[in-house]
């Protein structure tokens, strides 16, 4: 763990491309360089997905991330995780940064437990002995026991949940972000996976939760950046984020989304 | 900027070396479990496809078997690996969308896991040669050992030539058809079945096939005789400026990858 750990976006835009499948062609493409400059160009669309998101995080913080369906709270956290580099605007990070985004990522399910955890615990960039080292954890997490050796095609959705999230946290993460990951499991796997993610996070490092859920929001964070339009329209404690959002949620206010536009070229 | 970011994307995939290694095997064993072969399965689809091209060929271009047999049975695996080094190439990061999508990820590793792939394919099939090779009772020569730097250079030219098609191929979806397409023609316009004697090393059938020279390099040595010094000069050329070329392509598309997935 690194103490020091921080986190920071300054002025980030981010604009994605909505190609059509004329713009996808490489033959229409050329005809339309040799076409000049008459011919129909056929200008695609973008979705302006950030604009202008400036955050600052430091080790320590536990933030809620929350908007509605299309607020740009899952590309503000493909952004943190350095999947999406911003088109314009800086980020800036110091420790290592796990995304927890899809627990079931790269769980092939012609393999059984232990294959999938060797190779999930590679693209998580765990070394041999460090996997050797979390297997008797995640065992136990699992509870899967003989079924750990089955092809995890055999599981239920709720077995491949808990493996996944079990290979996932095996990982001591300095900065944690997490896109809605418990929304598919049931009362007690939550119960299970949110003390698992404590003791994960322990006490330094930084932890973005995206989630719909308030009360486990209020388990864990303790600041909120709400969501709109692609903007931060509201941060600080958490309590009054939270306010917000649910407030607009309970009023039942109309989802506002940056609407698309015309691609400029 | 951008060309310091590429180059620090190539420098760390090499350092994930664990990380390709496991997905490439795992790729591997993907292609086992699909049969009920397993591992036998490349190498038998190769000696099959070998032997019987072989025997049928070996008359209607009225050659000698014991010459004609081990000449197609070569230029069969490395046409085999060329061709997948390109195919394959335009699936590079389209084939692993999920994976950019959800994690931070060195692209250059799945150029790596690409060539470990074939690379263990490459050695699959060669055993099929080697017994070809052992049945007409012609052994290995010093010359031999020539193949391992010219395997080398064929992935080195599948490397650049895979990074620039995968780049190509997310960008405009239809590249893909294309590149199939010219790969299946090729086989039959690059000498693999064919003798270049019978057309003549000038003809433009060969001298502007850039295929022949790549085939030609790796296939000699696996037959046990030198390659032509003109060939390590042609290969290791087109890999320096493919590779160039590449380079400049990666450093300005890189971070559009994701966008375009």
């Amino acid at each position: 763990m690194t103490a020091d750990c921080f986190l920071e976006l300054d002025d980030v835009h981010v604009d994605l491309p909505v190609l059509d499948a004329h713009q996808r062609s490489f033959k229409q493409s050329l005809l339309r360089l040799g076409g000049g400059r008459l011919a129909d160009r056929g200008g695609g669309m973008v979705v302006r997905a950030l604009q202008g998101v400036s955050l600052r995080l430091q080790a320590g913080d536990r933030v809620a991330l929350v908007g509605f369906n299309g607020s740009g709270k899952t590309t503000l956290l493909r952004v943190m995780a350095g999947i999406l580099e911003p088109m314009q605007g800086r980020v800036r990070s110091r420790g290592r940064v796990v995304a927890l985004f899809d627990a079931l990522l790269g769980i092939d399910p012609d393999l059984n437990a232990y294959d999938n955890i060797a190779l999930r615990g590679a693209l998580l960039g765990l070394s041999d002995a460090e996997i050797a080292r979390e297997l008797p954890e995640i065992e136990r997490f699992t509870e899967l026991g003989a079924y750990l050796r089955l092809p995890v095609r055999t599981y239920s959705k709720g077995m491949l949940m808990r493996l996944g999230f079990a290979i996932s946290t095996a990982v001591r993460p300095d900065i944690l972000l997490i896109d809605e990951v418990l929304a598919a499991g049931d009362i007690q796997f939550n119960r299970r996976a949110e003390a698992r993610l404590a003791e994960t996070l322990g006490s330094s490092g930084i932890a973005v939760i995206c989630s719909h859920g308030p009360n486990l929001l209020r388990q864990f964070c303790t600041s909120g950046v709400y969501m709109e339009e692609g903007r931060v329209a509201l941060s600080g404690a958490l309590e009054p984020v939270l306010g917000r959002y649910t407030d607009l949620r309970a009023a039942g206010a109309p989802a506002r989304m940056a609407p698309p536009l015309a691609a400029v070229r | 900027m951008s060309y310091s970011r590429a180059a620090n994307d190539l420098a760390g995939g090499l350092r994930a070396w664990r990380l390709w290694s496991r997905l490439a095997w795992h790729d591997i064993r993907g292609r086992y479990r699909r049969s009920v072969l397993g591992p036998f399965w490349l190498t038998l689809t190769m000696a099959a496809v070998a032997v019987s091209l072989g025997l049928l060929y070996s008359r209607v271009f009225g050659r000698e078997i014991a010459q004609y047999l081990p000449y197609i049975c070569a230029g069969l695996i490395v046409w085999d690996t060329v061709a997948r080094l390109l195919d394959e190439g335009c699936r590079v990061f389209l084939g692993s969308a999920h994976l950019i999508q959800s994690m931070r990820l060195d692209y250059s590793v799945l150029l790596y896991r690409l060539l470990l792939d074939v690379a263990i394919v490459f050695l699959h099939q060669i055993v099929v040669l080697v017994a070809v090779l052992a049945w007409f009772g012609q052994p290995p020569t010093a010359a031999t050992l020539l193949a391992l730097p010219a395997l080398a250079l064929v992935l080195a030219n599948g490397l650049w030539a895979a990074l620039l098609l995968g780049l190509l191929c997310t960008r405009f979806r239809d590249v893909e058809n294309i590149v199939r397409s010219v790969t299946r023609l090729a086989v039959f316009l690059t000498p693999v079945f064919w003798y270049v004697e019978d057309v003549g090393r000038d003809s433009g059938w060969v001298a502007w096939n850039p295929f022949y020279y790549l085939l030609e390099l790796l296939r000699q040595p696996l037959l046990g005789r030198a390659p032509d010094p003109a060939l390590w000069v042609a290969a290791a050329g087109a890999a320096a400026v493919g590779g160039g070329l590449a380079f400049l392509a990666f450093a300005h598309m890189r971070r559009r990858v994701v966008y375009w997935l």
